[in-house]
């Protein structure tokens, strides 16, 4: 465990340690792999990205820049996992590429069924984006932390850090997630035990499952509408980008910079023995290029490309200032540590 | 009884000569063919769950070595006996309430002359083509602590939660009336054959109508009613969507609590939910035991005989009023109700609770989303092809299988326990072992429809039968024998006097399957492919990255055309079978 946190702290500081100097040039990809992706002439890709605003914008204009059709297919995390392992099973493979939230890596890397690749249009990203293992590239990073119903709360009187969650005030009216991932409890346990250290952060933790934390079974979208109905007051664990959009349609939702926040990374990765290899990788070169982060901010995500700023400033820690602990894909497989021990004390506290 | 409910003493068994074993069935082929194709589709999703829960599985998704420790965590699990009481109270207790709710109303609907029974009808179609992904939901907001149930209580003067949906009732609540549409299809099936001379002389004889209905429409319906309990049963012991989103804010953990997790978790641990359903499938082996048992006396429930069966509605008096007053609570429980409330979901830019200052900001945004988005005609187009061959598929295996097991003719047991299986397979392991299958199979058949519409057909096998088995029941042998004697051979018999007699029952089975693929979401998405894409894709998509506004209007949109297309559909057929007694 200490492993992982010294790797998770170096990953920390280098985010928080940007070094833009300068206007990045970015390499445009070889010939060599336009000319074998256009010999492939498509690509498959599973996703859980939004259809409308991410996939398929991403692949009309793929198409229109190489000529390349990009299929795709909408998967689950845990259903991309059953597909691609039943498919090298047979030695059928169907698709080149994959996205997850994270969760995927792992068990997929054990199943040695990722291809790696590092795109050079990775180059001037941020560390955290592209991992010395090459297993995968980070998309975008969502952050999640406290909101807030502005009706029922006034701003000042909203929690502003992690020992203000402790106030009796907020008893039976907070409300995160039940997800057993990096996004729900188990990301808010391994965040505190890293900030505050094992001691202190258990101690806070035992006194934060006095608070009677409501736990939805559905998904941070869910909590946070929760939030914004009034059935709660205080949202755990719930996206800052949610609350920006509901809050622009009117909705009465804040949220706090809860220092650190808690960041998780999309990821994508190419599939080993994959049908269309060299037209994948040429897809993540379009999509990590300046043309594929805008696709990304006009989506509301917070691109990860230095020159491309995210659509809400607020949501992006260069933009809108505030720290974070990324809770990478390394961590987020819920049969390895450190998510497991995290897992065991959701377990133990608040269920 | 028997003397009472049919004049006749016959045995619907094929009559057994004095040479006892050497009796040979004249339709054992087609049973024997009948038994191959459902053991086809059956027994590989079967065996797969049994392979899942006594062996462990690798990170490349193969079996590794035996291992009870599935088995072992079942039994460890902290609270079994409180989640096992947990489990039967719910299930029980959401089997009552849709029994007497879709009971009462199909026997409104099919034997008085009560108002409003035309909505009926419409109403099981229009739910069943909701969503599940928005339903729960919308019942969920309907009763929750914001929803209008709970506000209409306050503005009443009331203090807090009139009602707690985070509670047993309120899982009770919301899976019971979930299957109020099926089991209304299922009863309305049986009354409408029913013969009513029963119910005529029980009053000329001068029982008044409760008492008619204690002592002759209840015992007759009693066939289909212990059918549809059981089944319903079952499928609520194993559910374990609803006691996860509505139980865990109770803290209310079921025998399938943790196995949401499980399969939720990635990879999904499919093992523990498969060892459950083995578990499942031994205690349930001894309840369909005694269901099957039931056949025996086939013919005291036979009501369709060569003589005239025109069923003539009930005169009620004063009391069609309340019977009136039953069937619109029915409609508002399980379609107004939740369907106003998703409206108001879609059409609120976030939700919140329904209050007069929130119509101003009311907007059409999510509507439009979905309209003007043009990747929606595939999948439609993919859909309806997928729903409409699983039902017909289904269906047309059912007729014969449903008629070949109510007559218990050859292999009758093995088909009846064969075609039960599927309804204990969760659908995570059935769609699992259809892709294995389509993988492995020299034809190829990975992500393609047919896929999608082989495991709809398996998952659908055992609601098939129980609308042609129990309708299968009901006819008498006579008609069947009449034809035997004036020379039809055995299909010819089949398809002349028993498909046409149970037609009401195939195309009450037939939507129940359509509209039920069409909403269905985690098979197809496990099964199709990048260019066999269907409506649940987009649902899913919206679902897991959307807004839940977004869905809601999606969803809703998605009804709407579906009723359209199944009304249709009930027009066409009501047309083509002029008087043949359809009215669905």
């Amino acid at each position: 465990m200490n492993n992982t946190r010294r790797t998770l702290l170096r990953l920390v500081g280098a985010t928080l340690a940007l070094s833009l100097a300068g206007a990045p040039a970015f390499a445009d990809p070889s010939k060599e792999l336009v000319d074998a992706a256009k010999a492939e002439g498509q690509m498959v890709w599973y996703t859980g990205l939004i259809v409308p605003q991410v996939v398929r914008p991403l692949a009309e204009g793929f198409q229109k820049k190489y000529g390349i059709e990009v299929k795709y297919a909408t998967t689950g995390d845990a259903d991309t996992v059953l597909k691609l392992t039943s498919q090298a099973r047979v030695g059928k493979m169907e698709a080149d590429l994959f996205d997850t939230p994270g969760t995927a890596i792992a068990p997929l890397s054990a199943a040695n069924l990722i291809e790696p690749y590092q795109p050079l249009a990775l180059a001037d990203y941020d560390p955290m984006f592209k991992p010395a293992s090459k297993l995968y590239s980070g998309i975008y990073t969502l952050f999640l932390t406290t909101t807030y119903n502005t009706d029922l709360v006034p701003a000042d009187q909203a929690p502003k850090t992690y020992e203000d969650l402790l106030d009796p005030k907020w008893k039976g009216k907070m409300v995160w997630t039940d997800t057993r991932g990096v996004s729900g409890p188990p990301g808010f346990i391994g965040n505190i035990l890293q900030t505050m250290g094992e001691e202190k952060g258990m101690d806070y933790l035992r006194k934060l499952s006095q608070q009677q934390i409501a736990r939805d079974p559905g998904s941070q979208r869910v909590a946070i509408d929760k939030v914004i109905s009034g059935q709660y007051e205080i949202g755990v664990m719930t996206y800052n980008h949610h609350a920006e959009i509901s809050k622009a349609k009117g909705a009465p939702i804040g949220w706090v910079k809860m220092e650190p926040l808690v960041a998780n990374l999309g990821a994508i990765a190419i599939v080993k023995n994959a049908p269309h290899p060299n037209a994948a990788k040429l897809f993540l070169e379009y999509l990590f290029s300046e043309d594929g982060a805008q696709i990304i901010r006009e989506a509301n995500y917070p691109p990860g490309h230095p020159n491309v700023q995210a659509k809400i400033p607020a949501i992006s820690p260069k933009t809108g200032n505030f720290k974070f602990t990324l809770l990478s894909p390394e961590v987020a497989s819920q049969e390895a540590e450190p998510l497991k021990t995290w897992l065991k004390i959701y377990d133990e506290l608040f269920k | 009884m028997t003397a009472i409910i049919d004049g006749s003493s016959q045995d619907a068994r094929p009559r057994i000569s004095g040479a006892g074993r050497r009796y040979r069935d004249p339709l054992w082929l087609l049973s024997l063919v009948m038994v191959v194709i459902v053991g086809c589709l059956v027994l590989p999703p079967f065996i797969a769950l049994v392979r899942n829960s006594l062996f462990e599985i690798m990170p490349d998704g193969s079996s590794g070595t035996f291992t009870l420790e599935n088995f072992a965590r079942l039994a460890a699990n902290g609270h079994f006996l409180q989640s096992t009481i947990n489990s039967v109270i719910f299930a029980l207790l959401s089997t009552v309430l849709a029994i007497l709710m879709g009971g009462s109303l199909a026997w409104i609907v099919e034997r008085t002359n009560a108002p409003f029974r035309d909505l009926a009808y419409l109403m099981t179609v229009v739910s069943l083509s909701i969503p599940g992904v928005i339903y729960v939901p919308a019942w969920l907001f309907f009763l929750g602590p914001t929803g209008p149930l709970n506000d209409l209580y306050r503005l009443a003067g009331g203090s807090g939660l009139l009602f707690n949906v985070n509670s047993m009732a309120g899982m009770v609540i919301i899976e019971g009336f979930g299957w109020i549409p099926l089991t209304f299809l299922l009863f309305a099936a049986s009354f409408r054959m029913a013969n009513a001379e029963l119910e005529e002389a029980a009053r000329m004889s001068g029982a008044n109508v409760f008492e008619m209905m204690r002592r002759v429409s209840i015992p007759l319906a009693a066939p289909a009613a212990f059918a549809a309990a059981l089944f319903i049963f079952i499928r609520s012991l194993q559910a374990f969507d609803i006691p996860k989103l509505v139980g865990t804010g109770a803290g209310i953990k079921l025998l399938t609590t943790d196995i949401y997790d499980s399969i939720r978790t990635v990879p999904p641990q499919i093992g523990y939910a498969s060892a459950f359903s083995v578990a499942l499938t031994v205690v349930v082996a001894g309840l369909l035991y005694l269901y099957s048992r039931l056949a025996m006396n086939a013919s005291r429930f036979a009501t369709v005989t060569g003589k005239g069966y025109k069923p003539r509605p009930l005169a009620l008096g004063w009391a069609r009023w309340v019977c009136g007053g039953i069937v619109l609570l029915n409609v508002l429980i399980v379609l107004v109700l939740p369907l106003l409330m998703l409206l108001w979901v879609a059409v609120t830019p976030f939700i919140r609770p329904v209050r007069w200052s929130a119509f101003s900001s009311l907007t059409s945004d999510n509507f439009a989303l979905v309209l003007t988005d043009d990747r929606y005609l595939e999948l439609v187009t993919n859909t309806l092809i997928v729903s409409a061959s699983a039902a017909t598929v289904t269906m047309l295996l059912m007729v014969i299988c449903g008629w070949l097991v109510a007559r218990r003719r050859a292999y009758h047991t093995a088909l009846d326990q064969m075609i039960a299986l599927p309804m204990l397979i969760p659908s995570i392991v059935l769609s699992v072992a259809m892709m294995d299958l389509a993988l492995r199979s020299p034809i190829p058949l990975y992500s393609t429809l047919t896929i999608v519409v082989i495991a709809f057909v398996v998952h659908y096998l055992p609601f098939g039968m129980r609308y042609t088995f129990t309708g299968s029941l009901q006819l008498h042998k006579e008609l069947e024998e009449s034809a035997g004697v004036c020379g039809a051979t055995p299909l010819g018999m089949l398809r002349r006097i028993v498909v046409p007699l149970l037609m009401p029952s195939i195309v009450a089975g037939w939507l129940f399957v359509f509209l039920n693929a069409s909403r269905d979401l985690s098979t197809a998405i496990i099964l199709a492919g990048p260019d066999t894409k269907t409506i649940a894709v987009a649902i899913f998509d919206q679902a897991i990255n959307g807004q839940f506004s977004e869905v809601a209007a999606l969803g809703l949109l998605w009804s709407a055309m579906m009723s359209i297309v199944a009304m249709i559909f009930y027009f066409l057929v009501q047309r083509r079978s002029s008087g043949g007694g359809i009215s669905f």
